[in-house]
């Protein structure tokens, strides 16, 4: 089944491919903005979490 | 039996992960970290029917330390534990383990004022290498060579560093030809064992500073040492970084959220694979 969202940055509705899971990091296609899938069902994504001090190993 | 995983982003590590779940037959329950409301006055449950260990891959060392606390109190096993996360997210606590357990590691020291700060640069000498107490992926280390560079390192730690910045972690150090050892240890193993050249021949040879991962052909002393800076910090998953010194092998220090995208392309270990078994191995438990 087709899933799309809007793009929370420049409201673009996006297709998400068919394997796409959760947490995944994609960009949009119409203004680059970082994005995360937050939730399939229903699909909801957000701008993606930037790298913060504390991240890494 | 079903698997826990907790993370914020799926990161190679993550989907290698659940690719060797899969592989295994292990049922794998996911949650996302910034999902979590936890309680904390009472013991709550998170994930389904089924899972009594998480592994616990949060990219975020606060979130992932928090999250798991609250997660143990509600009864779950977490990979890596609180407990082995406050140590290796640490370096100062780390360093401490090591001199604990005689594990040998570059001469440290640790102070609380700039002032203190230069004292220490000049017991250990230049150059000499400042890190936060808290940091990966090589990111804010400073190698100081002299006082002009030391002062203003120390002057912009102090003002425009944020409280943690104001613990002047200082080492010695030590020069290992552009590269070092990092080691994954999963359990009572040395899974896997490789070189991690730096980028242009610097003294930063982090996978995230463009470092790249070359095999190399595992000693017993190597083996034997990474298992003891392991077991100092009371085992799991770890990612240990050795230095081959002119005094000998040395551990700078154990990482618990150990990534290994590196690692799998230098070597095609199957590193996911060993984990999983680990994490199944607990749950049983």
């Amino acid at each position: 089944m087709e899933m799309s969202a809007t793009c929370p940055e420049c409201a673009e509705e996006i297709k998400l491919k068919e394997q796409a899971e959760l947490g995944e990091i994609m960009a949009c296609p119409c203004c680059s903005a970082r994005l995360e899938i937050m939730s399939l069902a229903p699909v909801k994504i957000q701008a993606a979490p930037s790298v913060e001090e504390d991240w890494g190993e | 039996m079903k698997l826990g995983l907790l993370y914020t982003i799926l990161t190679p590590e993550v989907s290698m992960l659940l690719a060797a779940a899969e592989k295994r037959g292990i049922a794998v329950e996911k949650v996302l970290d910034a999902h979590l409301v936890q309680d904390l006055d009472r013991p709550s449950k998170h994930f389904g029917k089924g899972v009594s260990a998480i592994v616990q891959r949060s990219s975020s060392f606060s979130r992932s330390l928090y999250g798991t606390a609250a997660l143990e109190a509600a009864g779950y096993k977490v990979i890596n534990s609180h407990a082995v996360q406050s140590l290796c997210g640490d370096k100062a606590l780390t360093t401490l383990a090591f001199a604990r357990a005689k594990i040998p590691t570059p001469k440290t020291k640790l102070a609380y004022t700039p002032e203190g700060a230069m004292q220490a640069i000049k017991d250990v000498g230049y150059p000499a290498v400042l890190k936060p107490v808290v940091g990966s992926w090589g990111r804010l280390l400073a190698k100081v060579n002299d006082d002009d560079a030391a002062n203003a390192m120390l002057e912009h730690k102090n003002e425009l560093g944020s409280y943690m910045h104001k613990i002047f972690y200082v080492q010695e150090y030590v020069e290992k030809h552009g590269r070092d050892i990092r080691a994954i240890v999963v359990g009572d193993e040395v899974v896997v064992a490789y070189y991690r050249n730096s980028a242009d021949g610097g003294w930063i040879t982090n996978i995230a500073h463009g470092g790249k991962g070359t095999a190399l052909k595992m000693t017993s002393e190597l083996r034997e040492l990474c298992l003891k800076a392991a077991k100092c910090v009371g085992g799991g998953i770890l990612g240990i970084d050795v230095f081959e010194t002119k005094r000998g092998l040395m551990v700078n220090e154990v990482n618990h959220g150990v990534e290994f995208k590196g690692a799998f392309a230098a070597t095609g270990i199957d590193i996911a694979g060993k984990m999983v078994e680990y994490a199944a191995s607990i749950a049983k438990k």
